[in-house]
């Protein structure tokens, strides 16, 4: 038999108690006045009244004991009305209290997974002991979730543990992301179709039984995942629900707010980097023209100064074509400026496209030896080459470039008379050439500077020598382009070695 | 008929600066960097001592600096020679001591006039 609740029988027992002794007292009284007024007949003794009257009393008393019982069930239902009032009224304020912790707990531009851990220290003590809670943040990119953060049994268990990127299975996906609507699973063993699909991505959910899936949503865009499952069916009631979409709300916005926060600082740091680099690009740029202005200039000052000086000096027939002759020399030193310069530009920046093929370093060295032999007949020019060298992927026009600048640099700034040795070489993955001169040499400081465009450095006495200051330059983009490397040692006064270095790179099995 | 030392590194200047000096009948000698220039001016104490800005060494603002430091060379005019694109470059000349500048490319008339007028007084 169902027992009624303690406080309705409460009140039951003290609505009869409360009606007997209503009937005693009022019937007393009755039986005492009928008696002083003289209408009993017998005489005023209390036993008679039980005696006499029966029929009398017994409605009497069924009166007062239905008033009575009525009047308990009522304060009864009223008492517990309010009971269930102020209880829920209280359970209001707690998630009230608990809305408003997480509002604060998550409102500052926190990292993502920084904010999952807060709002988890929160919700967990509102969720039941056995169940697990797991925030995710979804990808756009990807469109995948990553889990930020999980509390409960199952938290070190994928997908949970941090870090653990998730793709659903389409069923689920098109619920979560589409209209944006919470799945929830009360028990698993009712959907088993469904539930399938989930264990088939993730077995270790094999044994949960109750599970729900709530979207994280802000400004109609996912931003993440709420999840929470028990291994124990029908562990979720709506107020639950109700409180944890209140809650995911809270968590969507601070999510969507960290991530435009990430992403302002990142753009606020590239363009300041940006510009900065701009600063710099265009110092550089103001500072090359000036060298560049400088340097041209010097022709120039021959040519205009010389054609001065045939138009107004008196001069012999041979001064005036000697002089044209300067004039002539610098005004081709002029070009070869300026298309070295226009050269250099257009391999720094990209616009010339190595033509590589499989070529021999050797036999681009014997060429250029070949050809310069003629030019520079007051030099030994001496080859001393590995014959067993593979071949390497490179342009041979380029590299050709390479040998005769270095070739010519080594004439140039040695005196008539002198060996210049050129030798190739293995080096490890790379074939090395190097070339040697006993020349003027080179002082420690400007061993990389000569690199450099437009360097200038000291060639020693009565050294005089006219390039256009880009020869070494562009010898060092080429080889960087090919994916070598270049550089001089020098001991002043008896010489200078420059080494160039070259990846043989995939092509070495070719012959 | 003075003597005027040339510091420039370029060979071809050097040449441009003694066939236009020629009608003058001054004596010109050549150096190709500064420390070189200095050696020769201590030697030859020139009238007039024209260098470039940019050479090996020790540049034209240093070796005004040498001249001025020297109280036998501090008297002997200097001029700097500059691509006329940098003005500051003029200007720190000046502060340097230097006399007067001529900018490239600068033609045989100006020089020869140059010399006239740093000489004539």
């Amino acid at each position: 038999m169902h027992r009624p609740p303690r406080s309705l029988r409460f009140y039951l027992g003290s609505a009869a108690v409360y009606a007997f002794l209503s009937y005693l007292a009022v019937q007393l009284v009755y039986d005492w006045e009928l008696d002083r007024a003289g209408l009993h007949a017998t005489g005023f003794h209390p036993h008679t009244v039980f005696r006499n009257t029966y029929a009398v009393h017994l409605v009497s008393f069924a009166v007062w004991l239905a008033i009575a019982l009525v009047t308990g069930a009522l304060v009864h239902r009223v008492q517990s009305t309010l009971t269930r009032a102020l209880d829920e009224a209280h359970q209001r304020a707690n998630e009230l209290t608990l809305i408003s912790e997480v509002g604060a707990a998550i409102s500052g531009p926190l990292p993502p997974t920084r904010l999952a851990a807060d709002f988890l220290a929160l919700v967990r003590q509102r969720v039941a002991p056995s169940a697990t809670v797991a925030i995710a943040a979804y990808d756009d990119a990807s469109e995948t979730f990553a889990a930020l953060a999980a509390e409960g049994p199952r938290a070190s268990d994928p997908p949970a543990v941090a870090g653990a990127v998730a793709s659903f299975p389409a069923e689920v996906r098109c619920r979560l992301l589409g209209p944006f609507h919470t799945l929830v699973v009360q028990d698993s063993a009712a959907q088993p179709a469904l539930w399938a699909t989930v264990v088939e991505t993730w077995p270790q959910l094999a044994a949960t039984r109750c599970f729900c899936l709530m979207p994280l949503v802000s400004r109609d865009r996912p931003m993440g995942l709420l999840a929470l499952y028990d291994d124990a069916p029908h562990r979720i009631d709506d107020d639950q629900l109700r409180l944890l979409t209140s809650l995911g709300q809270h968590l969507a916005g601070a999510l969507d707010n960290a991530g435009l926060v990430t992403s302002a600082e990142a753009r606020a740091d590239r363009e300041a980097r940006m510009n900065e680099e701009l600063q710099r690009l265009n110092k550089a740029k103001t500072d090359f023209v000036s060298i560049v202005a400088h340097e041209f200039r010097t022709p120039l000052t021959g040519i205009r100064g010389f054609s001065e000086i045939i138009r107004d000096y008196e001069l012999t027939l041979d001064e005036a074509r000697e002089y044209a002759a300067d004039i002539h020399s610098d005004a081709q030193r002029l070009t070869r400026m300026i298309n070295s310069q226009l050269d250099l530009d257009r391999l720094q920046s990209g616009q010339i496209e190595l033509q590589k093929e499989p070529m021999q370093l050797n036999d681009v060295v014997a060429w250029v030896v070949e050809l310069t032999r003629e030019t520079a007949p007051d030099h030994q020019l001496r080859l001393d080459l590995d014959l067993a060298l593979p071949s390497i992927p490179g342009d041979r026009d380029r590299m050709i470039q390479v040998v005769t600048n270095l070739l010519n640099n080594a004439i140039k700034y040695s005196p008539a008379g002198t060996e210049v040795l050129l030798e190739t070489e293995r080096d490890g993955d790379c074939v090395r050439l190097v070339v040697r001169d006993h020349g003027v040499g080179i002082e420690p400081p400007a061993l990389d500077r000569i690199f450099e465009p437009y360097t200038r450095i000291e060639t020693g006495p009565g050294g005089h020598v006219t390039g256009t200051g880009l020869g070494l330059p562009i010898v060092r983009q080429i080889v960087t382009l090919h994916g070598g490397r270049v550089w001089a040692e020098s001991v002043p006064g008896e010489g200078s070695t420059f080494h160039v270095t070259l990846p043989v790179g995939s092509d070495e099995t070719k012959e | 008929m003075a003597r005027i030392v040339f510091c420039e590194d370029d060979p071809a200047i050097g040449k441009l600066v003694r066939v236009a000096l020629r009608p003058t009948g001054h004596e010109v000698y050549l150096a190709v960097d500064g420390e070189a220039g200095l050696a020769l001016i201590e030697d030859v104490r020139p009238d007039l001592v024209f260098t470039d800005v940019a050479m090996p060494r020790l540049d034209g603002l240093q070796l005004a600096d040498r001249l001025k430091e020297r109280p036998h060379l501090s008297h002997i005019p200097v001029v700097l020679l500059t691509a006329s694109v940098q003005r500051t470059q003029v200007e720190e000349g000046y502060r340097h001591g230097v006399t007067a500048h001529l900018a490239k490319p600068f033609g045989a008339q100006e020089l020869v006039a140059m010399v006239d007028r740093l000489l004539g007084g």
